[in-house]
């Protein structure tokens, strides 16, 4: 066990300013400065800790986020779906995404200075992984070596609008939120598992009529504001029930990401479908994985979890995409790895290596779809 | 008279109702909650049982579980205590004193009672008729309880055809017993031998279950497939762990295994030093090259070989060691009880290899209770007390395995409605189905299969099946790796009509209601002129778990063989339970639904529903 603890403390190596400290009883060492351990269960967690100055300035950025606790952790009210802060993981801006650059500074950007925005949920945000790890950051490194390897003279800024939680349907109002002006050249939306999980779980009415897939906790927000928890919840014990069949599930899910696509191209953007992995797609799994993801199942959700590795065999199958839409396939990918590689840390967040694998088939998929047929060139700024 | 019995505490809770010596209902509690092996109290069963029967709880006049808590207590602290003995050289602790320390000093008691204790806390065990009482809303004096192996007996012998029978139980362990030798004639059961700990067949099998890489009471039908791939070359050795005695009774050598207390493996390090390492659970397993992945090395693929050959030749020494135990048994009972009928029952008697060597080579008309194991105890409780207890008239046999929920036609419509899938077409008239599946099946497409009631225990009988095209050599392969992503060395069990049974397997059809055949729990050998003919459903060793099916016994299904018979020319089709891997079977449309969405199944039909799974996203 000790040498598996040894491998996650290299894993989160100090490099670009972040540190993570291993915590383990006996072993317990004190808070560095940006305030971050790794807990037994993979994840890093902050150190309670006075906030920064450019911490505070983000509390205080706009009504929401003033109105939020302020709590290094948390979901948080905003009228287009929820927010998420986690701090001591590296920089966030006001709206709890891992992103440092200026997003209006961005939208002058000069023609050859691509941008490429990815969306998903807390698996998109890569909750195991410090800013430097994350596959956004991995991605712009490998398209800009490309580039240069290739000579062109382009330069690509990826960026992380990955939120906990978030289905398709905030993806799109992140997007409509936040990338409307920006228009990103390239949207990735790696996705899929929150869809699976969540949409079998909420209520089929407003599933089966409107193919709106929700967090199902939602519900419990409304029994909050509304004082209504006497009203049954969709979900009103554990462990989670499907309420929802897999298939049914899997064309909402298809439709809004359509949606989603169409949304894009209306605005200028190159559209991939990435379906991000899930950890069933592992089949042998290193001593530490397994371990891990054992520590972190969670019983409750097992009844809806057991059915992801289905839907995305499905999705896979049954998906129809034109030419021009990259289909990338993490969960697929994944699979071919065998156990002397760490790729998860629970049921669908990915440790550091994990992420690495990300980038290559994103970078991999935009290089051959949009660099190399030289989209790059169609200019609709 | 109305009787509910109860199994539950350990594992595969159930419950069974029998009116007026009529079993009405029975479920398993797995089936309602998806649960696999579910041991939590039956909530959903009773539910069900009461539901099929129109009566509350209130009508019923009495609540059997199936075994003796207390007794089993008792003998968990009897096992921990000599166990401990056995582990300080003689340093004694008396049973008073291993009590008095549960209730004063719990550092000082044993690490399996301990952790035994704690759990029968937790779940409430001491009084089981109190929590019966409790969760039922019912007078503790309508709750009674029978013996485990009672239960096991009264299961054997009153659902049997036969008014006069041996009747032999083996299973892990009940209270104390472990096999049970008896003798039934109408309404009275008489014990005559019984086997107690830790002399145990059910855990010498177990044993060697986990030590092959397998769950102990989920794999051990594993053992039996993994079996057939090899030779008994480790026969003598196993051999020589078992002695068999004279009055029918036997005794396990125990310097191997860890029967009495076990905390965390079954077996000791006397028995790895004589059968070397354990397997890896999920280890790749396989005979031939063609059935390992491309990417391994010649190195790594010849250690995979050498290895699978190694680990089957030490199952079928362990499978056919347990045959001869199984055949000794049966041998006494027949001859203590002056007849050929036996009846069986317990978690063994599912060795279906066994049964068929019973009803081949012992000639015995043979009744095995389709819930063999500790489900089975459900209805054995019940009708325990309505015999024993009771002094009720002998009960009726069973009259059919489709004791399960029934297939509902407004669930199936609502089911349909809801699950995504457009392709949906129905069928006027069984013949219409009929005709319409055999041409699915016959152009190689793999069905689920859900008519009527479902099936009591754990083989799928054409109520809730996944059925695929018997001659196609690809088939198994198919469903193992695309369906039910399971092992591809499982083997796949045929159903045939019984008018044709002979032609094909090695042995003569017993059409009398309750034999073996009918619930697929007797294998045969593939006549050697038709594996060839049967390949998907022949296994290893060229033999074949056999379920007979009649025009009585099932018509839609019987239907189904003669049209896939009128197109392919053989009435035989691959027959495998509607689940995945790791899950219980399907119960209502819903769950077929579901596990029909994710697996790789073609096309779902729901009485005359057919649903395709073809969909575009």
């Amino acid at each position: 066990m000790a040498d598996e603890h040894v491998v996650l403390l290299e894993s989160y190596h100090d490099k670009d300013g972040y540190s993570a400290h291993w915590e383990s009883g006996d072993r317990a060492s004190q808070a560095g400065a940006t305030a971050s351990s790794i807990k037994f269960s993979g994840r890093i967690v902050p150190y309670k800790r006075d906030w920064s100055s450019s911490e505070l300035q983000n509390m205080d950025a706009n009504v929401f986020n003033q109105l939020s606790p302020r709590e290094p952790w948390g979901f948080y009210y905003f009228p287009f779906g929820y927010l998420f802060r986690f701090l001591g993981m590296g920089p966030i801006n006001s709206f709890g995404c891992r992103i440092t650059r200026s997003l209006p500074d961005l939208a002058r950007r000069h023609k050859n200075h691509k941008v490429v925005a990815c969306f998903g949920g807390s698996a998109a945000w890569s909750i195991f992984c410090l800013h430097h790890q994350m596959y956004t950051e991995l991605l712009q490194q490998r398209l800009n070596a490309y580039c240069k390897e290739q000579d062109l003279e382009l330069q690509f800024t990826v960026l992380n609008f990955g939120q906990h939680g978030h289905v398709v349907m905030n993806e799109m109002l992140s997007y409509m939120n936040f990338c409307w002006d920006l228009k990103p050249d390239i949207v990735v939306a790696h996705d899929g598992y929150n869809d699976a999980v969540y949409g079998q779980l909420c209520d089929s009415r407003v599933l089966d009529d409107w193919d709106v897939i929700y967090q199902e906790n939602l519900e419990g927000w409304s029994q909050i504001l509304h004082q209504t928890a006497d009203i049954p919840r969709t979900q009103h014990s554990l462990p989670y029930r499907a309420v929802n069949q897999p298939v049914r599930v899997l064309k909402s899910y298809a439709k809004r990401k359509r949606q989603f696509a169409q949304i894009v191209r209306s605005n200028g953007g190159m559209f991939v479908w990435g379906l991000q992995p899930a950890a069933s797609s592992r089949k042998k799994r290193s001593p530490l994985e397994a371990s891990l993801l054992n520590r972190n199942r969670n019983p409750d959700h097992a009844p809806v979890v057991v059915n992801v590795e289905g839907m995305f065999r499905i999705l896979r199958q049954s998906l129809k995409l034109d030419d021009d839409t990259p289909f990338v396939d993490c969960d697929a990918a994944m699979s071919t790895y065998g156990p002397d590689h760490l790729m998860f840390g629970d049921e669908v967040h990915l440790m550091p290596e994990g992420d690495v694998l990300l980038a290559g088939l994103y970078a991999d998929a935009i290089a051959k779809a949009y660099i190399d047929k030289g989209r790059w060139r169609e200019v609709l700024k | 008279m109305k009787v509910l019995g109860l199994s539950f505490g350990f594992h595969d809770s159930a419950a069974a109702l029998l009116i007026d010596g009529r079993i009405v209902a029975a479920g398993q509690e797995e089936r309602f909650t998806r649960i696999k092996h579910d041991a939590d109290f039956p909530r959903r069963a009773i539910e069900f049982c009461l539901r099929q029967a129109s009566i509350s709880m209130a009508d019923v006049d009495r609540v059997v579980y199936y075994e003796n808590a207390l007794k089993k207590f008792d003998r968990i602290v009897w096992a921990s205590n000599l166990r401990a003995q056995q582990k300080s050289n003689g340093r004694l602790m008396g049973r008073a004193r291993t009590l008095w320390n549960a209730a004063t000093k719990a550092h000082d008691v044993p690490p399996y009672l301990k952790s035994v204790t704690h759990s029968w806390f937790k779940w409430q065990k001491f009084d089981v008729v109190g929590k019966i009482s409790d969760e039922l809303v019912v007078p503790r004096e309508k709750v009674t309880y029978v013996d485990h192996h009672d239960s096991h007996l009264a299961a054997a012998f009153y659902t049997s055809p036969f008014d006069h029978a041996a009747i032999v139980t083996m299973d892990g362990v009940g209270e104390y017993e472990t096999a049970v030798i008896a003798v039934g004639r109408g309404s009275e059961i008489e014990r005559k031998l019984a086997i107690s700990l830790p002399h145990s067949i059910g855990l010498f099998y177990s044993a060697f279950t986990a030590f092959l890489g397998f769950e102990v009471n989920e794999g051990e039908y594993k053992v039996m497939g993994m079996a057939a791939f090899g030779q008994p070359k480790y026969y003598d050795e196993v051999r020589k762990l078992i002695t068999l005695r004279d009055d029918g009774g036997f005794e396990i050598e125990q310097s191997c295994f860890e029967f009495l207390a076990p905390q965390m493996l079954p077996y000791t390090e006397e028995f790895l030093r004589r059968f070397g390492e354990p397997r890896e659970p999920e280890a790749d397993f396989a005979v031939q090259r063609s059935d390992l992945p491309e990417d391994l090395t010649d190195e790594q693929a010849d250690s995979v070989l050498s290895s699978s050959r190694h680990y089957a030749d030490l199952a079928a020494s362990v499978q056919l060691c347990t045959e001869e135990l199984i055949l000794h048994l049966a041998a006494k009972a027949s001859v203590i009880a002056g007849t050929r009928n036996v009846c069986l029952a317990g978690g063994v008697a599912l060795n279906s290899l066994a049964n068929g060597r019973l009803i081949r080579e012992g000639g015995y008309n043979l009744f095995v209770h389709p819930a063999a194991g500790d489900a089975g105890n459900a209805i054995g409780a019940a009708a325990s007390y309505y015999h024993r207890t009771a002094k009720q008239p002998r009960m009726q046999g069973f009259a059919s395995p489709y004791l399960g929920s029934p297939l509902d036609a407004a669930e199936v419509d609502a089911a349909v409605a809801e699950s995504g899938f457009d392709a949906v077409t129905t069928c006027s008239s069984d013949e219409e189905l009929a005709e319409h599946v055999a041409g699915l099946l016959a152009d190689g497409a793999v069905i689920g299969w859900v008519q009527g009631q479902a099936e009591w225990g754990p083989r799928a009988l054409g109520g809730r099946s996944i059925l695929a095209d018997a001659t196609n050599p690809a088939m198994k392969r198919i469903v193992n790796e695309r369906v039910k992503f399971r092992e591809l060395f499982r083997p796949f069990a045929p159903a045939v009509t019984a008018e044709a049974a002979s032609q094909y397997f090695d042995f003569e059809p017993n059409l009398a209601a309750g034999a073996p055949e009918y619930y697929m729990l007797a294998v045969h050998p593939v006549r050697a002129g038709k594996k060839s003919v049967v390949p998907a459903i022949t296994h290893a060793d060229g033999s074949a778990r056999v379920q007979i099916v009649t025009s009585a016994s099932n018509p839609t299904f019987h239907a189904l063989l003669r049209a896939f018979e009128r197109r392919k020319g053989v009435p035989i089709l691959m027959n495998t339970s509607f689940n995945l891997r790791g899950e219980p079977m399907v119960d209502s449309p819903r769950d077929a639904i579901r596990t029909f969405s994710i697996s790789g199944i073609d096309y779902l039909v729901l009485g005359r529903t057919v649903v395709s799974s073809r969909i575009e996203l």
